[in-house]
C-alpha cells in the first residue's frame, strides 16, 4: 500500500514538474511558433508589436501578420481611441491544440485575440471583456503582408490575394513576382450597418497592397463576459 | 455499556414507525421547492454544459466537448493573467452521459436548447437563468439518487431511520439542490453494501460508476481490499473480481475522454488549498497579516503540502482500519474522513459521502458521541456554506428570473460584500480548522467498537430489520447465494 501511495505521489509530482517545465519553456523563449502538421504555421513574438502573430505557409514563406505596431490598429471604446501598440500585452499558447491568445489590457476592459490553426485554415476571434457598461466598441485590425498582397480582390466582407515568393525589397527593385501562395480572408461576423465596407486598403505601393484593415463594430457588449466582437476565417492554398 | 448500546441499536434500527409515503412525499416536495435554488457559478456552468451537449448528435463527441471547452477557456484565462485554469467541467464524465440523454429528451419534448453558451471572464460574479425544463433536467439525477440512497440505507444497509434522516436533512437538501454528488454517493453506498455481501464484481462496478461521477469512491477500494484480505478465507479471487468490475466500469466510461480527464486532473493538482480544512487558515492569515507576501505559499506550498498530507492521512487511516479490524462501511467512512483531513481543498459538498455514512453508522450503532459527531459533520459544512457562498447567493438566479433584482443591483451587493469579506475569512478559517479537528475526532469515535462484519450480524439476526433476510435475498438472488 505504501508503494502504491508513493507511486501516486510520484505521478502527481511528475504532472506538477511537467507544468513547471512548460512554464520554464515559455519563460525563456522570445518567439513561439505553432503549426498544424502540413498546414499553416504562426510565429508569435513576445516582445515588440509585430508578428502578433505572423502567419506562415507550410513551406515557411511568411504570408502576413497581425501587427499591433500599425498606426491603424486601434480599438475605440465609446469614442475613446486606444492604439493597440500602447496597451499592456500578455499571451498564452497551447502547443498541443495549435492555439494562441494575446490579451491587450485597457483601463477597464480587455481585448483578446485568439488564433487557432486547422490545417490550411485559421480561425481568428476577437473577444472583448468590459468591466463596466460600454455602448459601442470598434476594432480595427491591420493585416500587413510580409511582402505584398498581389492580385487582390476585395469584397465587402473579405478579400483574396496572392503572395509572392520575393520580399518587398526584391519586388521594389524590379524582380518579377513569383506567385506561390493564395490566401483568403473572410469576415464571419456580420458587417455592422455603420460600416460601408469592413475591409479597406490601408497602405499600397506601386507593386501591390502592403496592408489591409478589417474593422469590427459591436454594440452593448455584456459586462464581465467574453463578447465575440469579430471573427475571421483565413484559408490558404498553394499556387504552384 | 454494550447492553445500552444494544438497546439504542435495537430501538433505532428496528424502525417500523417510518411512514414512507409521507417521508418520500416530503423529501420530493422539498427538493421540488428547492429546484430554483442554485449556486451562481453552478447555474452558469450547468446551463452552458447542457446547451453544449445539445449541439451534438454523437454522444461521444458531446461528452468530449466540455473538456475541450475548459481547455479553450483556460487558454483565455492564462492570457488574461487570471489563472492557469478556467473552472468549468472538471469532473469525470458519467453525468455528461446522463445529461446528454436528458437534454435530448427535453429537446424532443419541444424545448429549445439550441441557444448560445454565455461565458463570464474569471473572477467575476456569474450566473445564468435556466429555463424550468433544463433546470429539472440538471437536478433530476441528484433527486433520483437521493431517493436511491434512502432506499439503499433502508434495504441494503438495514437502517430505515438513517434513510429518513438522510432524505430530510437540511444539509443534504442544500447539496442536492447545489451539486450532483448524490449520484456518486449512491454508487459508493451500493458498492460498499455489495462488498459486505461478497458481491465483489458488482461492488467494483458500482464503485467504478461512482468514480466516473467524482473520483472520491476510489477510496472505498483499499478499504474493501484490506477487509477482504483480513476477513475472507480465500481473498484473492474476490479482490480480483472487485478490481475487474471497477476497471471495466471506469474504463468503459472514462476511456473516451481520457485526454480531457488528464487535463482535469492537472487542474485539480494546481488548485490552492482552502475551504473546510486547516488550509483555510491561509485566508485568515492573509487578513491577519496583509503586508506579508502570501502568494508563494498559496501557489506552491499549499498544493505540495496538501499532496503529502493526503498521502500521510490515508496511510494512517488504512493502518487504523487494519489494526482495529474494521468492517467495510466503517473502514470506508474512516478513509473518507482521512481524505477530508488531508485534502488541500474541501468544498462544502465534499462532506456528503461522510455525512451519509456517519448517519448510517450513528443511527445503526447509536452512542451519544457518534450521534453528536454525525450531526456536526453536516452542521459545520452547512454553516460554512451559509457564510461562504453566502446564503443570498443561492437565490440570485431565481430572483433574477422573477425580476426581483437587476444584475446591477446584484453586482452592487456583491461589491459591498467584497469590501467586508476579510472579516468573514476569520470565521471561515475557524470553521475549516474546526471541521478538520472534527474529522480527526470522528475517526476515533467511529472506529471504536465497530463490528468487523455487518453481514455476519445480519446472518446472526441481531440487527434484522423489518425487511429481514428474505428481502435481501429478493434483491440479490436466491437465498443460497449468501455465503454461510
Amino acid at each position: 500500500m505504501a508503494v502504491v501511495a508513493w507511486l501516486a505521489y510520484t505521478a502527481g509530482r511528475m504532472i506538477s514538474l511537467s507544468e513547471i517545465a512548460r512554464l520554464h519553456r515559455d519563460q525563456e523563449l522570445n518567439s513561439f511558433s505553432i503549426s498544424a502538421m502540413g498546414g499553416l504555421g504562426a510565429v508569435f513574438e513576445r516582445s515588440g508589436g509585430a508578428a502578433r502573430p505572423l502567419l506562415r505557409a507550410p513551406d515557411g514563406v511568411p504570408l502576413f501578420d497581425f501587427s499591433n505596431w500599425d498606426p491603424q490598429s486601434a480599438v475605440i471604446v465609446d469614442g475613446v481611441r486606444h492604439d493597440l501598440m500602447r496597451l499592456y500585452p500578455s499571451h498564452a499558447i497551447d502547443f498541443g491544440r495549435h492555439r494562441l491568445v494575446e490579451t491587450l489590457t485597457g483601463p477597464y476592459w480587455q481585448l483578446l485575440k485568439e488564433i487557432e490553426l486547422h490545417g490550411s485554415r485559421a480561425r481568428v476571434r476577437f473577444l472583448f471583456v468590459p468591466r463596466r457598461p460600454v455602448t459601442t466598441v470598434q476594432l480595427a485590425v491591420a493585416h500587413s503582408a510580409a511582402s505584398y498582397f498581389l492580385d487582390l480582390t476585395r469584397r465587402r466582407d473579405g478579400l483574396t490575394a496572392a503572395i509572392p515568393l520575393q520580399d518587398r525589397g526584391q519586388l521594389e527593385g524590379g524582380i518579377q513576382p513569383t506567385l506561390v501562395h493564395h490566401v483568403e480572408i473572410e469576415l464571419v461576423t456580420p458587417v455592422h450597418p455603420s460600416l460601408s465596407e469592413a475591409i479597406v486598403v490601408s497602405a499600397a505601393g506601386t507593386v501591390g497592397v502592403a496592408t489591409v484593415i478589417a474593422t469590427f463594430v459591436y454594440d452593448a457588449p455584456a459586462v464581465d463576459r467574453y463578447n465575440v466582437i469579430g471573427e475571421e476565417h483565413i484559408s490558404w492554398r498553394p499556387l504552384l | 455499556m454494550s447492553s445500552s448500546l444494544a438497546q439504542v441499536t435495537a430501538s433505532q434500527v428496528v424502525d417500523t414507525q417510518v411512514r414512507w409515503p409521507i417521508v418520500v412525499a416530503l423529501a420530493v416536495g422539498a427538493r421540488i421547492l428547492l429546484l430554483p435554488i442554485t449556486h451562481t457559478w453552478d447555474s452558469q456552468t450547468w446551463f452552458n454544459i447542457i446547451i453544449e451537449l445539445a449541439r451534438f448528435d454523437s454522444i461521444l463527441d458531446a461528452v468530449r466537448s466540455p473538456y475541450e471547452t475548459m481547455r479553450d477557456l483556460s487558454l483565455l484565462s492564462r492570457s488574461q493573467r487570471l489563472g492557469l485554469y478556467y473552472e468549468y467541467w472538471a469532473y469525470p464524465p458519467l453525468l455528461l452521459y446522463v445529461y446528454y440523454l436528458l437534454v435530448k429528451l427535453v429537446s424532443h419534448l419541444g424545448v429549445d436548447v439550441l441557444t448560445d453558451a454565455v461565458f463570464n471572464s474569471p473572477e467575476t460574479l456569474a450566473w445564468s437563468v435556466m429555463p424550468l425544463p433544463l433546470l429539472v433536467a440538471v437536478k433530476l439525477p441528484a433527486i433520483v439518487a437521493d431517493l436511491g440512497i434512502a432506499a439503499s440505507l433502508a434495504r441494503l444497509g438495514g437502517v430505515p431511520a438513517a434513510a429518513r434522516s438522510y432524505l430530510l436533512n437540511p444539509y443534504v437538501l442544500l447539496m442536492s439542490a447545489w451539486m450532483f454528488d448524490s449520484v456518486m454517493v449512491l454508487c459508493l453506498l451500493i458498492g460498499v453494501f455489495l462488498a459486505e455481501r461478497r458481491r465483489m464484481f458488482w461492488a467494483g462496478v458500482a464503485i467504478g460508476l461512482g468514480a466516473s461521477t467524482k473520483l472520491v469512491p476510489v477510496l472505498a477500494l483499499p478499504a474493501i481490499v484490506l477487509w477482504a484480505l483480513r476477513s475472507l478465507p480465500a481473498p484473492m479471487a474476490p479482490v480480483a473480481r472487485l478490481g475487474a468490475g471497477f476497471v471495466m466500469a471506469f474504463a468503459l466510461l472514462c476511456w473516451p475522454v481520457a485526454d480531457g480527464l488528464a487535463y482535469v486532473l492537472q487542474f485539480h493538482a494546481e488548485r490552492r488549498g482552502g475551504g473546510l480544512t486547516w488550509q483555510g487558515a491561509w485566508l485568515g492569515a492573509t487578513w491577519w497579516l496583509p503586508d506579508f507576501d502570501w502568494q508563494p505559499i498559496l501557489i506552491s506550498v499549499s498544493p505540495s503540502v496538501g499532496t503529502a498530507a493526503l498521502g500521510l492521512t490515508l496511510l494512517l487511516a488504512l493502518t487504523i482500519g487494519w489494526v482495529r479490524a474494521l468492517n467495510v462501511r466503517t473502514y470506508t467512512l474512516i478513509l473518507l474522513l482521512a481524505y477530508l483531513i488531508g485534502a488541500k481543498l474541501v468544498n462544502e459538498v465534499y462532506a456528503l459521502p461522510v455525512v451519509c455514512l456517519a448517519l448510517l453508522e450513528s443511527t445503526h450503532r447509536g452512542g451519544a458521541s457518534r450521534l453528536v459527531a454525525a450531526r456536526l459533520l453536516w452542521l459545520i459544512p452547512l454553516l460554512y456554506a451559509a457564510v461562504n457562498v453566502p446564503v443570498w447567493g443561492f437565490f440570485i438566479p431565481v430572483a433574477d428570473a422573477l425580476g426581483l433584482v437587476t444584475p446591477d443591483e446584484v453586482k452592487a451587493l456583491h461589491e459591498i460584500r467584497m469590501l467586508i469579506i476579510g472579516q468573514t475569512w476569520i470565521l471561515l478559517a475557524v470553521l475549516g480548522l474546526a471541521f478538520t479537528m472534527l474529522c480527526v475526532a470522528s475517526i476515533a469515535i467511529f472506529s471504536q467498537g465497530a463490528p468487523d462484519d455487518y453481514t455476519a450480524s445480519h446472518r446472526a439476526g441481531d440487527v434484522l430489520t423489518h425487511h429481514g433476510r428474505g428481502s435481501l435475498a429478493r434483491l440479490y438472488g436466491r437465498p443460497h447465494d449468501f455465503p454461510e
